[in-house]
């Protein structure tokens, strides 16, 4: 919709409120060349920022650059662009940056922000750059190319880039060369990991079949424990049985010797005398014995009889001849007859007495009549009549003791006869007995006694003597024979049992102690090996469980693999940037050829031009060469390098080419006018005629601004470019 | 008689022993705790089986990954099987594209007896009981190598008449058990959905896709991938978890999904035109970093920011800075971790009037488009560049050169601004 640049142009500008200016209208500007003069701080500068900042937008608010934003209001200002033709008249105006613009012309349709500040403003800055040899090429370059940055420099920096993306150096970590190496060196560690997570699953399955093993080791052990301990067991058991075994073989060779013994005495003992009583069983001879007992009583008894009678007889015999022979006796006996006689006198004498008495009594009684006396008298008289009575009753008879005393003699003259006759009898009676006895040992084999019963008693004592010596030695044979079956069976069952242990211990039958220890060594050094391989198995087994037990808890794997991961993205992402840059490589020179085939001669064309015009011929031609170099060409048709010109040629070389790409970039912004800050100030007075030469050749085809503040320069313009216009600020 | 119902989990992609992939930028903490994550989801899981008492579990194949399982790998996935067969919980699995049975055959250790596995030739049967009534028929077939043979279909066989053949019992119930790619991956035993409908199977287990997926829905699913336990790659984001799966006689499949990830991805975009200083950036990224978490299960997140818009940082957003960046708000929060922030912003530069103004951009904006226009020429063009380095020609998608040459484009123009 644009409308032809002669047409449209920028007639006011209104700084409604920006930095110092408020509600400042600055104008009017025509189309072609128009200068404004004002003094430093009149706000040159500020109005070319205005401008800008109209178009694209006001500068956000930075530390480094003065952003122009008024103490108390916002950033206001507004373009009028007028048409030529029509007189018509457009604003463009912004107060705030997210506004859209009213652009009736379309000042904008054909301008972006990046392209306006690499073409559109000239600075004195600019120019001053040139004076460092590096830059100078550099900025030619831009100039030529409508960016901010010259092709061939992008080229060169794409170009480093690719460099810095192959390169092998350390410095450049994140190159492909190097993370392939990394990536390398890391999956060597994950194969390592992967290597020892199967070595680590071995080691799993080795431990379960350890486990197993130590199982079936430590069952073998203790299972040889067991048969060790009762090999141990059987062989103290042997050794006991071998000590009752010879202890019982002493004892049986004891007992036979014994026995033998006993045997000899026994028949050393035999009495011939004796011989047929010997053969007498025990218990005739106790009847025997019994009977001589029996007989021995009888004998005795008869015997006893005998002295009993004898003495008997003596005593009676004796005891008659004292009596009788007594002359105490007889003269008792005498005494006692005439005591009697003596009594009997007595006996009548004094009952005569007594009747004399009485008779006198009586006759006093009769005398006296009393009856006491009569009394008295009869019982006197009674009384020696009883008196008489009795003594005569009483000696009459032989007296008591008289009596008495031929009874005595009497009894014993009985009793010593009877004594006698006893005697006599007990005495045969003891030849009897003494004859039966006789008869008894002769019947009885004892003979020898000759009759005597003592004699035989000891003869069957000695026979006694000799049976139960016989009943003991029979008794002590059988003992000891049942003392040797015993021990023989108990050597038997010992040996037996031996046997069987022998066989139980898997040995032959009458094998010795040292068989067996020979076994029990064998076993003990057997578990002992065994031990030592549970030993062995069970710290293998620690170390494998205390391995895998860290395993478990290592991540080293896991992060080696994950480090991988990242690598591989890392390589990816430096592939895919390194396929971007070689993209990026290929059109960046594919452009930069079509360009200088295309629009690059016409920009040096017109810049050839303007420098020839610039410099009164002294320089006429700038070209790039067949090498991509620029090259100026003097008068004389010698082609420099633009890095030996003087800073002030090279001032004007940039300024041609500047102005020759706005000439020749007519499709860029035709209706913005190139705002040009105060760019003659350092040159001379000659080299500014020529400049604003050039500005005037641009002036034909764009509205050019020329901000200044020195008069020389109005006048210079105004001189040599008469249609020029002229505000003041 | 009340309806019949048996209750199983449903967990697929184990991939036990597979590190994170994609990742750009690592942290020792963060590698510790990502080297976690994936036995985790598994202890997970086994908790849950037991816990919820199932009545068993389905693994449909990827329970291994080829990269290789650690010793401790092994020990915890054949702990949580043995601690299955104690609870008397079979496990039915197939393998799949990532462990194929070849690499089972190297015997690494016995199995328990309650793991079931499915054949690969031809589909294996296995009844399940419960007291002595067969409650459900299990099919299913899986891989004998790392690729399925094209020709084969995976899920031939698998039906309610060759299954009550196969184990001579009826049962109220039959699963089928699948490592395919469905009609998502063409790649991997690929299986049309409606060819599974009609069989009498009553539910199918699938696995290989790592993100939850259902027909009809995820809460009534008939065919189902319960995606991975734990994601493990930047595009496997948001939750992930494992299905406990309830089929009852005459009521419609009921399915719960039980998040068990410990670790949870975000791909995010942050615009930051209206963005101007480097510390007002941080500011953004930390409250979307947030925003994201809230709504999520998984307490710790690992993030891909990647900054939008058109905005005048877009030069001083060098890659240098943004590391910096990075591992400045990695300091800063425990539980979120930056795994690349990238610059993806563009400079305030319209191509359009770049275009238009017939300068220099203009003109490699115009052999850009030309040299970009035949894809394959392009290919050829950087082979031959390749060869020229003496370097190992990558291989290039055409769908990544589209992006590669954008950033091309970007490299140029930022140059040039």
């Amino acid at each position: 919709m644009g409308k032809s640049p002669k047409e449209c142009y920028l007639e006011y500008v209104k700084l409604t409120s920006f930095g110092a200016f408020s509600n400042r209208v600055v104008g009017p500007f025509k189309p072609g060349l128009n200068v404004v003069y004002g003094t430093n701080e009149a706000g040159k500068t500020t109005l070319s920022q205005l401008v800008r900042g109209v178009l694209f937008g006001w500068l956000r608010n930075s530390a480094n650059a003065n952003s122009y934003k008024p103490e108390v209001a916002e950033r206001a200002g507004s373009l009028f662009f007028a048409d030529a033709s029509t007189h018509e008249s457009a604003e463009l105006r912004r107060i705030k940056n997210s506004d859209a613009l009213n652009d009736d012309f379309g000042v904008l349709s054909d301008i972006d922000a990046g392209t306006y500040d690499t073409m559109f403003s000239l600075t004195s800055d600019e120019l001053m750059d040139l004076k460092s040899h590096d830059e100078v090429i550099a900025h030619l370059l831009t100039a030529g190319s409508g960016t901010a940055a010259s092709p061939a420099s992008a080229l060169a920096q794409i170009d480093d880039e690719i460099r810095n993306c192959l390169s092998k150096s350390k410095n450049q970590p994140r190159s492909i060369a190097n993370l392939r190496t990394a990536e390398q060196h890391q999956r060597d560690k994950v194969r390592e990991g992967q290597v020892q997570a199967e070595a680590y699953l071995a080691d799993q399955r080795q431990l379960e079949e350890l486990a197993f093993r130590l199982d079936t080791l430590t069952e073998a052990e203790s299972s040889l424990a067991g048969e060790l301990d009762s090999l141990k067991e059987l062989r103290s058991r042997l050794v006991s049985l071998d000590e009752r075994s010879k202890s019982a073989t002493e004892a049986l060779n004891e007992a036979r010797r014994q026995r033998t013994e006993a045997q000899e005495s026994a028949f050393a003992e035999v009495d011939p005398d004796l011989d047929a009583l010997s053969k007498l069983s025990q218990v005739q001879v106790y009847q025997l014995e019994e009977g001589l007992n029996e007989q021995q009583r009888e004998l005795e008894r008869t015997e006893h009889a005998v002295s009993a009678a004898r003495a008997n007889e003596t005593a009676s015999r004796v005891a008659y001849e004292a009596i009788s022979r007594d002359p105490d006796f007889r003269e008792e006996r005498a005494s006692a007859g005439r005591q009697r006689k003596v009594k009997l006198v007595l006996a009548v004498l004094v009952p005569l007495l007594m009747v004399l008495a009485s008779a006198f009594m009586l006759y006093r009684a009769l005398n006296q009549s009393s009856f006491t006396m009569l009394f008295m008298a009869a019982s006197l008289l009674v009384g020696s009549l009883f008196v008489c009575g009795a003594g005569f009753a009483m000696n009459f008879r032989p007296s008591r003791v008289e009596e008495e005393m031929s009874d005595r003699l009497k009894k014993a003259e009985w009793v010593m006869r009877q004594d006698a006759l006893m005697l006599e009898e007990c005495e045969r009676a003891h030849a009897e007995q003494r004859a039966k006895v006789a008869t008894f040992l002769s019947a009885n084999h004892l003979a020898q006694a000759a009759g005597s019963v003592s004699q035989a008693r000891v003869l069957l004592g000695r026979v006694r003597k000799a049976q139960a010596q016989a009943e003991a030695n029979n008794q002590i044979v059988h003992a000891l024979d049942l003392q040797i079956a015993s021990l023989e069976k108990e050597i038997d069952s010992l040996a037996a049992h031996r046997r069987e242990i022998c066989l139980s211990i898997g040995l032959a039958p009458c094998s010795e102690l040292e068989e067996v220890d020979k076994i029990i060594n064998g076993k003990l050094e057997e578990r002992t090996r065994m031990i030592s391989l549970v030993s062995q198995t069970s710290h293998r087994q620690g170390q494998l469980k205390q391995e895998l037990t860290q395993a478990l808890g290592d991540w080293g794997f896991e992060k080696d693999k994950l480090e991988l991961n990242r690598l591989q993205t890392c390589l990816k992402d430096a592939q895919d940037r390194l396929t971007s840059l070689l993209i990026a490589r290929m059109a960046l020179s594919q452009a930069i050829a079509d360009w200088e085939k295309v629009s690059q001669p016409e920009v040096y064309r017109h810049a050839s031009e303007l420098l020839s015009l610039m410099t009164d011929g002294a320089w006429c031609r700038v070209y790039m060469d067949s090498d991509g170099e620029i090259r100026v060409m003097d008068a004389v048709r010698t082609a420099r390098d633009p890095r030996l010109l003087s800073t002030g040629t090279r001032q004007q070389l940039y300024l041609a080419l500047r102005i020759a790409l706005l000439i020749t970039a007519d499709a860029v912004g035709k209706h913005i006018p190139v705002l040009c800050d105060d760019i003659l100030v350092n040159f001379d007075s000659r080299r500014r005629k020529g400049a604003i030469k050039a500005l005037a050749e641009l002036a034909r085809r764009r509205q050019v601004i020329l901000f200044t503040c020195h008069a020389g320069v109005v006048k210079q313009v105004s001189r040599l470019v008469p249609e020029a216009n002229h505000i003041e600020l | 008689m009340p309806a019949r119902s048996v209750t199983f989990i449903h967990a697929a992609d184990l991939h036990m022993g597979a590190p994170f992939k994609g990742l750009r930028n690592s942290s020792p903490e963060w590698a510790e705790k990502m080297t976690k994550a994936v036995p985790a989801a598994f202890r997970r899981m086994i908790d849950t089986a037991l816990e919820d008492a199932v009545d068993f579990v389905v693994l449909p194949g990827d329970l291994f990954d080829n990269s290789h399982p650690s010793f401790r790998d092994f020990r915890i996935f054949l702990r949580g099987m043995e601690e299955l067969q104690s609870a008397g919980i079979p496990v039915y699995y197939c393998t799949g594209n990532h462990d194929p049975l070849i690499s089972w055959q190297g015997d690494y250790a016995k199995l328990p007896e309650n793991m079931h596995r499915f054949g690969v030739e031809d589909p294996s049967f296995f009844v399940y009981e419960r007291d002595g009534e067969a409650l459900a028929l299990i099919g299913g077939r899986g891989y004998l190598n790392a690729s399925f043979p094209p020709d084969d279909d995976v899920s031939r066989g698998i039906d309610r008449a060759n299954a009550q053949r196969a184990c001579g019992r009826t049962a109220p119930f039959v699963v089928g058990v699948m490592h395919s790619g469905l009609d998502v991956d063409p790649t991997r035993a690929p299986v049309d959905p409606k060819r599974l409908e009609g069989r009498g199977v009553d539910y199918w287990a699938l696995g290989h896709v790592h993100h939850l997926q259902a027909i009809p829905d995820a809460s009534h699913p008939f065919i189902a991938y319960s995606g991975t336990p734990q994601g493990r790659a930047i595009h496997e984001v948001g939750a992930h978890g494992i299905l406990e799966v309830t089929l009852t006689e005459g009521a419609p499949n009921k399915a719960r999904f039980i998040e068990t990830a410990s670790i949870e991805w975000q791909r995010v975009s942050v615009d930051v035109s209206e963005v101007s200083t480097i510390a007002e950036l941080r500011e953004l990224i930390i409250s979307k970093q947030f925003a994201l978490n809230a709504s999520s299960y998984a307490k710790e997140m690992i993030f891909r920011i990647y900054l939008t818009g058109r905005t005048s940082l877009h030069k001083t957003l060098t890659p240098e800075v943004l590391e910096d960046l990075r591992v400045s708000l990695n300091e800063g929060f425990p539980f979120f971790y930056l795994d690349s922030l990238s610059n993806e912003t563009q400079a305030p530069l319209d191509e359009e009037k770049l275009r238009g103004e017939g300068l220099f951009s203009a003109v490699f904006l115009d052999s850009f488009d030309v040299m970009t226009a035949d894809s394959s020429k392009l290919l050829s063009e950087l082979e031959e560049e390749y060869r020229e380095l003496g370097y190992g020609v990558p291989s290039i998608s055409k769908r990544s050169l589209g992006k590669v040459s954008q950033h091309a484009k970007n490299i140029v123009l930022d140059l040039l601004a």
